[in-house]
């Protein structure tokens, strides 16, 4: 039994966590020193996400031991766990948007600092010893990302936290505002707090950690002082499964300029330019925030841009709206099922009908052909291999790979020429996935072709004949995923 | 034995829960038959049927606005302007053109409904609750102004006004009031737009989720604008039947119809997330509403305890139709 | 970082975003400004004391009931249940009167109001219903009630009730100003600092602003979001009261219009439909505004009907402006 003095600040042993149909952690040890920045890396999916919703209570473990500050740790709130001093920094951050800063902060506790004058003095004294400068007064909604950081990490200052736990905190920071976050984390492990710092960026995990834990669908792989491991070793252990199993043989079948789109540019994107080619999958990789869905949805009509040129089969065209891009051939599987893709209180057959419904009905009136509109349904439920009792379910009621099945299936049946997916195997199980993989590679054999925006590398590398690399709104490379390394195709993700 | 037993009791729980609107209905009218035998009488069922033709329509319409995502609260203006106008057009144009002039109108003004809601970029039930609610204001405003706040009455006019009266007295068969066959008739056909053409469709696909129908290139806003106009052009029938019943077009006459008109809408499945509905259940919507006042005046219970009976109803349709949606997700 | 320097252009474009932020106030120096250059061409009792005077009295029941709605709205939800709470409450207090004191009749209505708080509270908050639609059919509820409890008939009070309202010994009879106005005051006052210097006010800004968030943070979101709808209740209450006071009678017809008029006239005055955002203090410059327009009207146009369709087209022009504005801002690119 670990003492409050012991080395070690937070030992989970033996951790394991099922949700129904997947082992989302199996067996996990971890054990963080107090004082040292901890690493925590592994593909989406891996458990890292997992891990932390256990420790800050919004999951019960199954079984294992958690024990934190010498407190063995059976269930807990995140209210509760807060309290105990472990405050947990999410991607989205815990922040009201309507509120300030100092408020921010001490929420909750407005009687506690004494009331608003003493909120944002104990918020500005708190912002100064991280050294920043945000005004307290300020707005939530008006600060940038790096800000808002600020404001989370005073957050859990304000709460003694002994372990800050940060959730990919440097997935839309600039350089130099990394290089201030590297200085507070500093700051703050010189004054004894740990941190575990998740993230996929290899640079900053070198740089900054000590010693790092690296998992991998639900497993701990490996883990050892940074210094005990290479860079090479780190991307093996992270990537390395056997691809073999998992993805059909990549298709080749290639042919001419299909789609070109220049100067695009928006608020997020800046000067970007691409081909696809007939029968192609066109990866683009890049870090969540990178602005490949912002590249995709601007391409489809979906977003306004200040200028775009898109020339399909080299004929300049204009796309204004989704309407003008499927009428083009386009289609899209958007990245969130259940708020894009999805009519939830629908059957199955009117979300894969949806999109082909104006083509199956007839006469002024446009009556829907019922007996049309059934079968094909039905044909894609069977081509698909849709398990659902009935073409009348609703769709909430489907596992999430059905339910993605339903979104293609809608699109197929308008055969399109540019199929659009982005995260297309995203919280899938493997047997699903390796189905829509087959059904991406019969597309692609059948002419189509395919943009695939996906944050599981082996999945892009293994499906695409060419990637791009998004970074911070711009494509900084183009690679063959056959003959190009892994590690040269992150260095331009990283920027 | 007994498991068997406890899974029966359990079906028919859920068969009831299901059905609950019917089993009420029936319940309702069984036992205000026993209490009250007039109930059954040919004569107050052709009454029931009559009460039945403008709150009916006004149902049907908000019906669609319903599916579609939004609450429409312009009834009460709409049918004030709609009645008044029908009454003081007879003379000018004769009652054809009345009749199709008030139909157009409501067309129109369902439709700057949706042009309004949907140009401001609204797309919460929120904003366009108190966009047209503002426009019941400028409505009922209207109303008042072209009738100089009284109440106009058909026979005044010089014009005949015969289409009225047919509408408001002549009943098929002795028995059946025009109204209520002329209703069965526009609801399905509107049950027809709602099912089976594509229009209707992508009014419901929009309603369950804008994005989504967005990103499927289904043209949400025309839907929205198209449904709204529906919409107003069935408020506009309501006031029709009103004026024809009452033979006279009061400047307030649709204070609480919008009331009236939700209690249906919902009470009859559809919900208020958009989506899911139809107008079958709302015409079983409108029947229990109306039954419910009939019987009620029939036992004697007072006219104000029907509000509160209402308000009543209401909040247990929602919260039933809630408790339904939580089991089966 | 380049440092830009403050033109002209941009103090102007200041100026702008100051009175939006302040749209109703702005609104209702427009129509003060109106009046001005009306009054040098014509004769307009609108500065006259009593014109001044009957804009606030219009607004005090109001008022009084906006204070409460802001909280309902503040949470991100809506109350249309004070128009029936409005007329019961007015009826009420003279029904309680009619055998025991006044006190406890205003302190029994009370009471009562705060239990039909609760029970929408329970339903909103707790059972997690659509409010718009509890608190309508609530609101048809109470007027039910009403009219039973009146049989639709306008009941009369004792004459010595109407000084709760009218009488001006509040304030050692100061400049005559009516108690109701003072009891206004005073109730804007006292929530404007609860809702800015109190824990739970500012846990209502928490809860309006992002409900999650603020359970995340410790907030007792779900006790203090009920007690939101309690308080919207409980001041619609106090309102009712005031007005039967006022009129010196109940009438259980009042209120059919103070419902949307009232929610209204807080998304205007700037508390947020979205939640989070505004204030007892903005939702009463935002009854306000409504009075002052009413008023203004009453001078400049002759015809009731017309007043009523211009308000009409304020509301929709306003409302629309509101939310056009909010989409601007979304696809800002």
């Amino acid at each position: 039994m670990e003492t409050k003095n012991s080395e070690y600040i937070l030992t989970m042993s033996h951790v394991n966590k099922s949700f129904p149909g997947v082992k989302a952690l199996d067996d996990v040890s971890i054990r963080v020193k107090r004082g040292e920045v901890h690493g925590l890396v592994g593909e989406n999916g891996a458990g890292k996400s997992t891990l932390m919703k256990i420790l800050s209570g919004v999951y019960t473990k199954d079984s294992g031991e958690v024990v934190f500050d010498g407190q063995v740790i059976e269930k807990t709130t995140p209210v509760e766990s807060l309290n105990r001093g472990m405050s947990i920094i999410y991607q989205e951050f815990n922040l009201v948007q309507t509120m300030t800063v100092g408020e921010n902060i001490f929420m909750g506790r407005f009687k506690e600092v004494g009331g608003m004058r003493g909120t944002h003095k104990k918020a500005r004294e708190l912002l100064d010893r991280i050294g920043s400068k945000i005004r307290t007064h300020a707005l939530v909604k008006d600060l940038s990302t790096s800000e808002m950081q600020m404001v989370e990490i005073a957050k859990a200052l304000s709460f003694n936290s002994k372990l800050i736990i940060m959730d990919e905190p440097s997935s839309s920071l600039t350089a130099d505002e990394l290089k201030a976050l590297f200085q507070i984390v500093r700051q703050l492990v010189q004054q004894g707090i740990s941190v575990i710092y998740i993230s996929h960026k290899l640079d900053e995990i070198f740089e900054l950690c000590d010693s790092i834990t690296i998992m991998r669908d639900g497993h701990v792989i490996d883990s050892k002082p940074v210094a005990d491991l290479t860079r090479a070793e780190m991307i093996t252990k992270m990537v390395g499964r056997e691809i073999e199993n998992e993805y059909p043989p990549r298709p080749e079948c290639v042919g001419d300029v299909l789609l070109e789109v220049s100067n695009l540019n928006s608020h997020k994107l800046h000067d970007v330019s691409f081909q696809l080619h007939r029968g192609e999958i066109l990866g683009l990789v890049g870090l969540v925030g990178a602005g490949r869905t912002e590249m995709i949805r601007a391409l489809f009509g979906a977003d306004h841009v200040r200028s775009i040129d898109v020339k399909m089969e080299g004929k300049p065209v204009h796309i204004k709206n989704p309407r003008d891009a499927i009428a083009l051939g386009m289609a899209l599987v958007p990245e969130d099922r259940k708020l894009q893709g999805l009519v939830l209180p629908f059957g199955v057959g009117s979300n894969i009908s949806m999109a082909a419904l104006k083509n199956i009905s007839s006469g002024p009136l446009k009556v829907v052909n019922g007996s049309k509109e059934k079968e094909l349904s039905q044909r894609q439920i069977e081509d698909l291999l849709i398990k659902t009792p009935s073409a009348e379910t609703k769709v909430v009621s489907l596992s999430g790979g059905n339910q993605q099945k339903c979104v293609l299936g809608r699109w197929l049946e308008m055969s399109p020429k540019v199929l659009i997916l982005d995260e297309p195997t995203r919280g899938i199980d493997v047997g699903a996935k390796f189905e829509i993989y087959l059904l991406m590679k019969r597309i692609v054999e059948n002419g189509g072709s395919i943009i695939l925006i996906s944050s599981e590398l082996p999945e892009v590398l293994n499906m695409s004949n060419r990637v791009l690399a998004v970074c911070e709104g711009r494509i900084t490379g183009e690679f063959n995923p056959v003959t190009d390394s892994v590690d040269t195709i992150m260095d331009k993700v990283l920027g | 034995m007994k498991k068997t037993q406890k899974i029966d009791s359990q079906t028919v729980i859920r068969f009831i829960m299901d059905h609950m609107l019917v089993v009420i209905l029936i319940a309702l009218a069984i036992i205000t038959a026993m209490v009250e035998p007039k109930f059954l009488k040919v004569s107050n069922l052709t009454n029931i049927m009559r009460q039945f033709g403008a709150l009916s329509f006004v149902a049907l319409g908000l019906t669609f606005a319903i599916i579609c995502g939004f609450i429409d609260l312009s009834i009460p203006g709409m049918l004030n302007i709609c009645a008044v106008m029908s009454v003081i057009l007879v003379n000018p144009l004769g009652q054809v053109g009345a009749l199709i002039m008030t139909l157009i109108f409501g067309l129109f003004a369902g439709f700057l409904n949706g042009a309004l809601i949907t140009r401001s970029g609204g797309t919460t039930q929120a904003e366009g609750l108190f966009i047209t609610f503002g426009m019941s204001q400028v409505w009922s405003a209207a109303a008042m102004l072209i009738s100089d706040g009284k109440t106009q009455q058909l026979r005044w006019c010089d014009k005949p006004y015969t289409i009225f009266k047919f509408m408001g007295s002549y009943n098929v068969f002795g028995v059946i009031p025009i109204a209520m066959v002329l209703f069965v008739a526009v609801m399905l056909i509107l049950n027809f737009y709602h099912k089976r053409t594509y229009s209707g469709r992508c009014m419901s696909l929009a309603g369950g989720n804008k994005t989504a129908a967005d990103l499927a290139g289904i043209h949400v806003n025309v839907t929205i604008m198209r449904t709204l106009a529906i919409g107003g052009m069935m408020t506009a029938m309501g006031a029709l039947m009103l004026v024809s019943r009452v033979t006279n077009a009061s400047p307030t006459v649709g204070l609480g119809y919008d009331n009236d008109a939700i209690l249906s809408v919902v009470v009859g499945g559809t919900s208020l997330a958009g989506g899911k509905g139809n107008v079958l259940g709302t015409m079983l919507g409108v029947l229990l509403v109306t039954l419910l006042s009939n019987c009620m005046n029939l036992l004697g219970v007072s006219s104000h305890m029907q509000y509160v009976m209402k308000g009543a109803v209401l909040i247990f349709a929602i919260w039933a139709d809630n408790r339904k949606n939580l089991q089966s997700n | 970082m380049e440092q830009k320097a403050y033109t002209l252009q941009d103090r102007a474009r200041g100026f702008g975003a100051f009175l939006y932020g302040h749209k109703a106030i702005a609104a209702i120096a427009l129509l003060y400004l109106i009046m001005l250059f009306y009054s040098f061409g014509n004769t307009t009792s609108f500065f006259s004391s009593y014109s001044q005077t009957l804009i606030f009295q219009k607004s005090t029941v109001n008022i009084i009931v906006a204070c409460g709605v802001t909280f309902a709205v503040m949470v991100h939800s809506i109350d249309l249940s004070i128009g029936g709470m409005l007329a019961l409450s007015g009826v009420l207090v003279i029904k309680f009167m009619e055998f025991m004191p006044a006190w406890l009749a205003i302190i029994c209505t009370i009471a009562i109001g705060m239990l039909v708080g609760a029970v929408n509270g329970f339903f909103i908050v707790h059972q997690k219903l659509e409010g718009f639609i509890v608190t309508l059919g609530m609101g048809v509820l109470l007027k039910g009630v009403a009219l039973q409890l009146t049989n639709a008939h306008p009941i009369s009070a004792n004459l010595s009730f109407n000084d709760l309202a009218m009488g001006n010994h509040l304030v050692f009879g100061l400049a005559k100003i009516p108690n109701m106005v003072i009891i206004m005051l005073l109730i804007v006052l006292i929530f404007s600092l609860i809702l800015r210097y109190t824990q739970f006010g500012r846990n209502i800004y928490a809860i309006g602003g992002d409900y999650g968030v603020a359970e995340y943070a410790g907030v007792p979101a779900v006790r203090q979001k009920w007690m939101a709808f309690v308080l919207s209740a409980g001041l619609t209450t106090v309102a009712g009261i005031v007005n039967s006071s006022y009129l010196c009678a109940g009438n259980a017809n009042y209120g059919d219009m103070t419902a949307m008029i009232v929610n209204c006239a807080v998304v205007v005055g700037g508390t947020s439909m979205a939640g989070g955002v505004g204030g007892v203090w903005q939702s009463a410059i935002g009854v306000l505004f409504f009075s002052a327009l009413e008023i203004t009207l009453q001078n400049l146009v002759p015809n009731a009907y017309i007043i009523q369709l211009i308000q009409g087209f304020v509301i929709v022009a306003i409302l629309f402006l509101d939310s056009y504005d909010n989409k601007r801002k979304r696809e800002r690119v």
